[in-house]
């Protein structure tokens, strides 16, 4: 511990101890009693010493070690309480009893706090609620806490540069807020709230982003000044925008069966890219110089059923053979070229991408009976080429320069680097069963979502950016 | 340094801290499995397909397939044991005009459809009421100039018996009258594909289609002064729209509950549903 670290503590401890000494009456502990002891807590990463103390089997923790050590300030209440305040909330403790009232609100701790030669003592998990910051226990045993207020419910995590996340909280009523998040401290800014408006797509720059409002009108917003510009209203339903590689354009597929591939520049010129009738395009990857196309088309099952025979004889036969989703790769620049069927196999395929140039496509694939998943690469010529296909792929990210694959292993999981190219695997972290996301991006580290927190390696650990 | 002690209380905080942000996905270990076959509606195909894409992602282990003859052949089709889901424009649990509840299904909301009468750019009118609506497919009013409109026959566009569109038109905008059947101003048409174009190309025509699929090419009517829009539908100004029902077997279990759970949250009800031009379920609560 340093000794900066040291002095900061003894002032803050200084500072509180009037009020604790104005709770002294009530039925202290000597310490001829009670054993008191030193232990280690890490607070935003720092190593605070807190005395410790057992009583009746639970262990009881210093209020004002560990309440300074976390930023809280402390003043006398009434009633010889103790007001603690933190993070905008205030905690009201009495020593002998096991109620502190959260802001104003009572909550029941697990054992009385404990007043020992004139210092409070209580039990830490409801303290460490109380204070409502964050903690975790390593292998070691180690308590880590965390102090910076974090966002909670955030979803969708998408990197907008190496220390930048951007994403959305969701409400019950429709609502939704995106939020940029640092991936230092978990600070988060408030750039979009929206009722009715898309989810933002980010610009490969990380500086934009643009949604659709209900009538499918195109926005962008500057992510850091906040301002919108409508760059079209023409009210199509657009279900996928992706981004030109150069942040000048937006793709999107165009109809609510997502049948045409269309170019919006930046200027609201709408060009059609490809116009081919075939229904049910998705997953659209651009290539860098935006000529090249991939995409998925699912196919809907043939149908026959007489309507002129009676309701009741369910005269209905559904043939889903050939339903499977497909790749098709489309060049832009060949004149009156056609989509070309990258794939005709049975097998389901998810997590769908595309190299820098589109030449290749990635996916997941699923199939009937198989117990794992494998993560595939085909080529536009249709080589096709199994990347990892010794374990359960569950997900996969394609940065444009490489692949990520989230793997499923009988104790919890693996994050693997892909090299497209020469198709070597290597891993690069093994993560616990409740990861259930990787987000990679080009030029930043990798980041999961476990257990619903989104999470960042750093000094050799997963720190939680959110709540 | 081992602090035993602070584990054990570290994980208890932990523990509610799962529970207090569970959402609808798998982790990466999903063990859904299954196969799943969903068919009837075609307004609601794009959205089922949209659902089972990004459902998949979470659980890789689940086969979809998906198709669309209208709304009936959904309900049918559950009954006859060839699909898990049957995808349909009204709740077929319960009686409605020209079909009869399908007994032991259970019908799922799962998205609100709104639907507009729509008449050729060449009519005059913008406005009816729910009688002239009534006289008019019921074929008493033969003519717009009848009903404020300029002398010219009224062409009456219906979908085929079976339609989900049809269905909730009957029920919602015509209050369960009945529809002309023959006539020389009468056509049927078996999609909301074909209705657009009827409407679209046919001087003096008057049908009805799903609020998304109104183009700039025909026109919207208000109904009883009220124009077809999603806000007047969600603050319960304009009438005419329905639930999207997906209809199963008894209670769902195992990848089919999974799966309608998903389509029902509020992650896809906010988000692919809206860009679909659809209706959030919670917005009429």
């Amino acid at each position: 511990m340093s000794m900066k670290k040291t002095v900061i503590i003894s002032v803050l401890a200084a500072a509180v101890s009037t009020s604790v000494v104005s709770a002294a009456s009530a039925a202290t502990i000597t310490a001829a009693n009670v054993q008191v002891s030193q232990s280690l807590v890490y607070i935003n990463d720092v190593p605070a010493p807190v005395r410790t103390i057992v009583k009746d089997g639970v262990t009881l923790v210093s209020v004002r070690d560990l309440g300074a050590a976390a930023g809280a300030l402390f003043a006398p209440g009434e009633n010889r309480a103790i007001m603690a305040y933190i993070n905008g909330h205030s905690i009201e403790l009495h020593a002998g009893s096991a109620t502190v009232l959260v802001d104003g609100e009572p909550v029941e701790l697990e054992a009385a706090v404990e007043n020992v030669n004139s210092s409070l003592y209580i039990e830490l998990t409801g303290y460490v609620d109380a204070l409502g910051v964050d903690s975790t226990t390593d292998d070691t045993g180690s308590v880590w806490i965390e102090t910076f207020q974090k966002l909670e419910g955030a979803e969708a995590p998408v990197w907008l540069d190496p220390s930048t996340i951007l994403v959305s909280v969701l409400t019950e009523t429709g609502s939704r807020a995106d939020y940029k998040v640092s991936t230092a401290k978990g600070e988060f800014t408030e750039v979009f709230r929206t009722e009715t408006a898309s989810e933002l797509t980010a610009s490969p720059d990380g500086k934009k982003a643009a949604y659709t409002d209900a009538a499918g009108a195109v926005y962008i917003i500057d992510l850091a000044t906040k301002s919108t510009t409508k760059v079209t209203s023409d009210d199509t339903i657009k279900p996928e925008l992706v981004w030109a590689a150069d942040s000048s354009a937006i793709y999107f597929l165009q109809g609510d069966k997502g049948s045409v591939v269309a170019k919006l520049a930046l200027d609201g010129t709408i060009t059609k890219v490809l116009e081919d009738k075939v229904d049910y395009k998705s997953d659209l990857a651009v290539s860098t110089d935006g000529t090249k196309f991939v995409y998925t088309v699912i196919k809907p099952g043939a149908v026959t059923a007489d309507a002129s025979k009676p309701v009741e004889s369910d005269d209905v036969v559904i043939d889903m053979t050939g339903t499977e989703p497909q790749l098709y790769y489309f060049d832009a620049s060949v004149k009156d070229g056609k989509p070309v069927k990258l794939t005709d196999k049975a097998d389901d395929k998810v997590f769908v991408g595309a190299s820098a140039g589109a030449g290749t496509a990635f996916y997941v694939s699923s199939e009937e009976g198989k117990a794992t998943s494998s993560l595939i690469a085909v080529s536009s010529d249709k080589s096709v080429k199994t990347l990892v296909g010794d374990k359960d792929v569950v997900q996969a990210v394609y940065t444009g320069e490489k692949l990520y694959a989230l793997t499923a292993t009988a104790t919890g999981g693996e994050i693997i680097e892909v090299d497209p190219t020469s198709g070597t695997a290597k891993v690069l972290y093994t993560v616990s069963e409740d990861v259930s996301e990787i987000v990679a991006g080009k030029g930043t580290s990798i980041a999961i979502v476990e257990n619903g927190q989104v999470k960042v390696f750093q000094d050799g650990k997963w720190k939680a950016v959110t709540k | 340094m081992k602090m035993k002690w602070f584990k054990t209380l570290a994980f208890t905080t932990l523990a509610l801290a799962v529970m207090a942000t569970a959402i609808p996905v798998a982790s990466a270990a999903s063990k859904l499995s299954g196969k799943i076959v969903i068919n009837g509606s075609s307004a609601l195909l794009p959205l089922t397909l949209q659902a089972a894409k990004e459902f998949k992602k979470a659980n890789p282990k689940v086969k979809i397939s998906a198709s669309a003859a209208g709304s009936i052949t959904g309900p049918q089709s559950v009954r006859k044991g060839i699909a898990d889901i049957g995808a349909v424009d009204w709740d077929a649990s319960t009686d409605v005009p020209g079909f009869k509840k399908f007994e032991g299904q259970v019908a799922h909301k799962v998205a609100v459809i709104p639907f507009a009468a729509v008449v050729n750019k060449n009519v005059g009118v913008d406005n009816l009421t729910t009688k002239q609506l009534q006289d008019i497919f019921s074929g008493k009013v033969k003519n717009w100039k009848d009903v404020g409109g300029s002398d010219a026959a009224i062409v009456v566009v219906n979908r085929a018996f079976g339609s989900g569109t049809r269905v909730n038109f009957q029920i919602k905008a015509l209050n369960g009258t009945d529809f002309m059947s023959k006539g020389d101003n009468y056509k049927e048409v078996k999609s909301s594909g074909d209705m657009k174009t009827a409407v679209e190309t046919t001087p003096n025509a008057i049908g009805y289609i799903d609020l998304v699929y109104v183009t700039s090419k025909m026109k919207a009517l208000k109904i009883n002064d009220v124009a077809p829009t999603e806000a007047n539908v969600i603050n319960g100004k304009y009438k005419v729209w329905g639930y999207g029902y997906y209809m199963t077997k008894g209670q769902p279990t195992g990848a089919v509950k999974a799966f309608i759970q998903y389509v029902q949250s509020k992650e896809f009800q906010n988000g692919s549903l809206k860009k679909l031009k659809f209706i959030p379920i919670s917005a009429m609560k």
